[in-house]
């Protein structure tokens, strides 16, 4: 073997416990980034099949335009056909027809969505949606697995399938039960799937289908993994030249597209928590690797002045510590990759364990480029932490390395006029590099509108707040140790003043173990509040999002359903809000503008028409009003707005809410009136109202903002009976309807009133309901799921430090050995020398915690602030204390056991014994 | 090719302890012949490790000119040092300086590695060297495993590695005991006399200084005594 090779072999030998420490670090943190890097790539591979859970099999969806989705107008497919004939971009298009019926076993009645489709055609064009896959022979018909469990049944039971339209009856026996469905949206749950031939009999449709799924020739040429946005260009390319093929008549919807839009802003700014997250964990295993290999190059500083004396040059002494670095580092990356794809898998299994999947929906894609990238990360890690270690150690004249006394005696080196001040240039190249991110980069961002974009630019501003906070506490650290110490001088005794010498004697070498733990420490704490903070935000947010209990958006309303909802059991109070479709599906477009008195100001609204059982259901704690108050809204119905022109004062003037974004925008306050305008065409109604209150924050309608920017489509509300009369003339397709719903009782009583909505009435009206106990639930589950993943990143952030923190204080106890000896032989008992070592290893640590927890809390406490200001959210910022305290006792446990380890048998020994070492 | 090992004229070195500085060799001038068996004298402090430091280029003149095998040192880069370093001139550390993680064979085949020997050259060489010193059957020993005897003789044996001209001894017998130290003596003196190789030793020990063929005497950075010239 190569005798270089084997003297660094032999000297990380020599080290076992630092090699292994060293290696130990590396080993975590290669192997979290590999599996997160695994875990990325897996997800992104597999995207195509994650994106068809949600948006269907079909690459492109042609529909007659108007209507939604279950009440779809009917056209000729041969139409269609005929003009995408020549198409390029399309393989094929396989026809559907759909449906409301009703579903009959026994006594009991179902309302279920039907759909027809040609099973052959379905799976030669490989957009089969149903799993598991039914032949769907004549007369057969396969239902799904919820809708099985309300009829009682099972393969085999003949049902009968009627549809309320055309009053067309069969009889059709269950073939399968489906586990899922990959055509419809995923909240319907009660569907029947059969064959066209049988639909069209069904539904009275000969001929018409009622929509045309397709798919792309060559698929993979469409989707790219790797790049999203091109993805998604190119369907949407695709899909506008078939949209010019078809003409105005057709609708085309890209469903995957918009799917992969969706997932691309998920996973854009999750990337880039990652990519910090990496980034942060690389920085402080470097700082690992800095002060290992630092400690090793200080030890043997005389052995690479004999090495010189034997003929060996600087750069090979330079390149002897680099390579030391480089195979120590060899020695976690190879198992940390390894162990990096054993828990991706893992994790890749749990992922599509949770989806709920019989089969892996997530391909484990472990590509060699990521392998290859993992281990160059390594290498080029173990390379740039090893670099100034390495030139301090070639910095030596040989003769004073040789000697120890003289060490320490070189003078610093001269500045030569005309030498560049490397120092000033750094400094002045990042706070200008700092500078122009803010300058160029972070106007740019907020422009774009692109969340992951503005996520990404804030992640990195609050890393560079981070490290140039910490960077400044590593600078007050001596400070902090001192009143530290001050503060410990009973437990320490006589000492004290010793371990107070000490820490300053190893100032250096302590400041990278000191960096390390505070930039740990400071991110646990940092992360701990931000996931606080958003667990308390997230249920806030499900509160204010929903509004009550229950919230339902229907898109036409009707007449019964408030009654129909009223009935219900557990129901106690159901409020009935309606709005104005931007447009309706006969084009028709409200204009409603809200001016002050003397026309100065004009304003395009969203009007609200509500009734009196609002105030009753509503989450009133979520409602924030700068003028008036939210008792307001039950007096909202006090006065009619007359239908003749009156002279003023005649009628009482009927009032408003107003959002304050629209307030600020028309400078008018609570109590003063404003001018409503409701245009139709040449229709207008006009109406005076008095505004009750401003409010910022109005639950379950988004449109109540406080910025002046967001006043353009911002709320008002005004009373149902008013928003009826101002909108007389609107068709009745121009209305959407919210029902807001308060249950009888606690979350469990919630859950059953939204399970019963859904059984009876979401197929018939149309609806989905948004029950907040769910989401609550949903968001809990997110939450600790959350917490655990980031627990995990984080306990290998403190790990990293704490084998720092040993391997730093071994170091030192090696160091000095002989000193313990003498101190040992002068009297000092081996409690008081073990308390010596403890008290520079937790004063260190203590402090480095401290630092660390304030500059985690400052972090956070900024992040919210301007979290709080940009989202209009109302955030409240709360100390982790339990982290923090859970934190300060790590620091404590650390220091203790970075002074016990290395002592443990040394102080065992006799004054002579350690002398003789 | 001269026959002069050495040529130091007016060689000043001075050091800076805290602020102030001091001088270790304050105008040293000297010639040494090839194959000569030099031992410097002098109390501590006298300039005696500094001059061997010099002559060993492992350290620089603060003034003076040195000249060492016919080449001077202050016009060579820290490349050409190394190399004359690792080619010429061998040294002996007063505490053996060995490789604690190598093994005595591994230790003396450093310089030849160094100087990019074959592998089996090496093996042989410092097989041979250790067979020379009497260490044949301790090769594979570390130096922990050894004696003070020992590891000076493997720290002889690899100063003798690349065949210098030149080798240098600092203290050779000083951390060792009377019968040891003999033994190593009678090493040195062998190989000046049959192998020709020029020995400079720094030394306290009259026995070292008895069995040189040249004393030089310094004081205070000079040289107080020279028994060649007299």
């Amino acid at each position: 073997m190569n005798a270089w090779l084997l003297y660094v072999l032999r000297n990380l030998g020599r080290r076992r416990a630092r090699t292994i420490i060293g290696a130990l670090g590396i080993f975590l943190t290669i192997g979290l980034l590999t599996a997160i890097q695994i875990g990325l790539d897996s997800v992104s591979m597999s995207y195509i099949d994650l994106v068809a859970l949600q948006a269907g099999k079909a690459d492109i969806i042609v529909s007659r335009p108007g209507g939604d989705f279950l009440n779809a107008q009917s056209f000729d497919p041969a139409e269609v056909r005929s003009r995408l004939e020549r198409n390029p971009h399309l393989r094929g298009l396989s026809p559907r027809l759909l449906g409301i019926v009703q579903v009959n076993l026994h006594s009991e009645e179902h309302y279920a969505v039907m759909i027809g489709i040609d099973p052959q055609r379905e799976r030669e064009l490989d957009i089969s949606g149903v799993v598991p896959e039914p032949s769907l022979g004549a007369q057969m018909c396969a239902i799904s697995k919820p809708l099985a469990e309300k009829l009682k049944a099972k393969a085999g039971t003949r049902l009968s399938v009627r549809s309320p339209s055309t009053s067309s009856e069969l009889y059709l026996p269950v073939e399968t039960v489906l586990d899922r469905q990959l055509m419809l949206p995923q909240q319907i749950r009660d569907y029947v799937v059969v064959n066209l031939a049988v639909a069209r009999e069904i539904l009275g449709e000969p001929a018409r289908v009622h929509l045309l799924a397709g798919a792309f020739r060559n698929p993979r040429s469409y989707y790219d993994a790797r790049d999203l946005h091109s993805s998604v260009l190119r369907l949407k390319d695709a899909g506008a030249a078939i949209a010019a093929d078809l003409g105005m008549e057709f609708d085309v919807r890209l469903p995957k597209a918009a799917a992969i839009t969706t997932f691309q802003d998920f996973t854009s700014p999750l990337r880039a928590v990652f990519g910090v997250f990496a980034l942060l964990a690389l920085t402080i295993t470097g700082l690992l690797i800095y002060s290992l290999i630092s400690m090793s190059v200080e030890e043997r500083i005389r052995e690479y002045a004999i090495l010189r004396t034997l003929g060996a040059k600087r750069r090979d002494i330079f390149r002897l510590v680099l390579s030391e670095s480089v195979l120590l580092c060899c020695f976690g990356v190879a198992p940390g990759v390894f162990a990096g794809a054993l828990f991706a898998k893992l994790i890749v299994a749990l992922v599509s364990l949770a989806m709920g999947a019989k089969a892996a929906v997530i391909t484990l894609e472990i590509s060699p480029a990521t392998l290859w990238l993992t281990l160059a990360g390594g290498v080029l890690l173990s390379i740039g932490s090893a670099l100034i270690p390495a030139l301090r150690a070639t910095r030596w004249r040989i003769v004073d390395a040789l000697d120890p006394l003289r060490r320490g005696q070189i003078p610093p080196r001269p500045l030569i006029e005309g030498q560049v001040n490397r120092p000033l240039v750094l400094a002045g190249l990042v706070l200008s590099g700092l500078s122009g991110l803010v300058f160029f980069v972070l106007p740019s961002a907020l422009l774009s509108g692109n969340p992951s974009l503005i996520g990404s630019v804030v992640l990195c501003l609050l890393v560079s707040i981070l490290l140039g906070f910490t960077l400044a506490m590593v600078g007050v650290l001596p400070f902090l140790q001192r009143i530290l110490l001050f503060l410990l001088a009973g437990a320490f005794g006589p000492i004290a003043d010793l371990v107070g010498r000490n820490l300053e004697r190893h100032r250096r070498r302590h400041t990278t173990t000191a960096l390390l733990f505070t930039l740990s420490v400071a991110l646990v704490i940092f992360i701990a509040s931000l996931v606080a903070l958003c667990s308390r935000t997230a249920l806030a947010l499900v509160e204010h999002t929903h509004g009550a209990d229950l919230r339902i958006h229907s898109a036409q309303g009707s007449e019964s359903l408030k009654t129909d909802l009223d009935r219900l059991e557990g129901v106690s109070a159901v409020s009935e809000v309606k709005f104005l479709r931007s447009r309706s599906d006969l084009g028709i477009a409200y204009d409603v503008v809200v001016s002050d008195l003397v026309g100065m100001k004009q304003l395009w609204v969203v009007p609200f028409g509500v009734d009196t059982d609002l105030a009753k259901v509503l989450y009133t704690n979520q409602i924030v009003c700068e003028g008036g108050s939210p008792g307001a809204i039950s007096k909202l119905a006090e006065h009619l707005v007359s239908r003749e022109t009156t002279s003023p004062g005649t009628n009482p003037v009927p009032s408003l809410i107003l959002s304050l974004s629209a307030a600020q925008f028309l400078d008018v306050s609570a109590g003063d009136q404003v001018q409503l305008s409701f245009r139709l065409g040449s229709e207008r109604s006009d109406a005076r109202f008095r505004v009750a209150a401003i409010s910022s924050s109005m639950p379950g309608l988004e449109n109540f903002r406080g910025r002046v920017a967001h006043a353009v489509g911002s709320g008002l509300l005004i009373s149902l009976d008013n928003f009826r009369q101002m909108t007389r003339s609107a068709p009745a397709d121009a209305f959407q309807a919210l029902y807001f719903i308060k249950a009888k009782g606690d979350a469990a009583v919630q859950k059953s009133v939204a399970r019963r909505i859904r059984e009876e009435f979401d197929v018939r009206y149309r609806f989905g309901v948004q029950c907040t106990a769910e989401q609550k639930d949903e968001a809990r589950i997110l939450y600790w799921a959350t917490q655990v993943f980031f627990g995990l990143l984080l306990a290998v952030a403190i790990v990293i430090a704490v084998f720092a923190l040993i391997a730093s204080m071994a170091s030192t106890v090696l160091e000095r050995r002989r000193e313990i000896g003498v101190l040992k032989a002068l009297g000092l008992r081996r409690k008081q020398l073990f308390r010596l070592f403890l008290g520079e290893a937790v004063v260190l640590t203590l402090a480095s915690g401290v630092a660390g927890g304030a500059i985690g809390f400052t972090l956070a406490w900024l992040f919210v602030l301007e979290a709080s200001a940009l989202m209009e959210l109302a955030t409240a910022f709360t100390m982790p204390y339990l982290t923090f305290l859970a934190t300060l006792a790590i620091s404590i446990l650390a220091g203790s056991l970075a002074a016990y380890l290395p002592t443990r048998t040394l102080l065992r020994k006799s004054a002579a014994e350690i002398l003789r070492l | 090719m001269s026959a002069i090992a050495v040529q130091a004229q007016n060689l000043h070195k001075s050091y800076l302890l805290g602020t102030t500085a001091v001088g270790a060799l304050r105008g040293v001038d000297l010639t040494i012949q090839k194959g000569e068996f030099v031992a410097f004298m002098g109390p501590s402090g006298c300039g005696k490790t500094t001059l061997l430091n010099l002559i060993g280029a492992i350290d620089t003149p603060s003034r003076g000119t040195l000249c060492v095998d016919d080449v001077a040192l202050e016009k060579l880069s820290e490349d050409q040092l190394a190399d004359l370093r690792r080619d010429r001139i061998g040294v002996v550390f007063q505490f053996y300086n060995l490789l604690p993680t190598l093994s005595a064979r591994e230790n003396v085949e450093l310089p030849m590695q160094f100087k990019g020997a074959d592998r089996r050259d090496r093996y042989d060489r410092s097989m041979l060297l250790l067979e020379r010193v009497g260490l044949k059957d301790r090769a594979d020993h570390k130096p922990a495993e050894l004696s003070g005897g020992e590891q000076q003789r493997v720290s002889i044996a690899r100063a003798l590695a690349n065949q210098p001209a030149l080798v240098l001894l600092d203290e050779p017998t000083g951390d060792l005991d009377s019968v040891t130290g003999q033994g190593i003596m009678s090493l040195l003196r062998d190989l000046n006399q049959r192998e020709k190789v020029t020995l400079l030793v720094a030394t306290h020990d009259p026995m070292v200084a008895e069995a040189s063929s040249r004393i030089i005497k310094l004081r205070d950075g000079c040289v107080e005594h020279d028994s060649s010239a007299s």
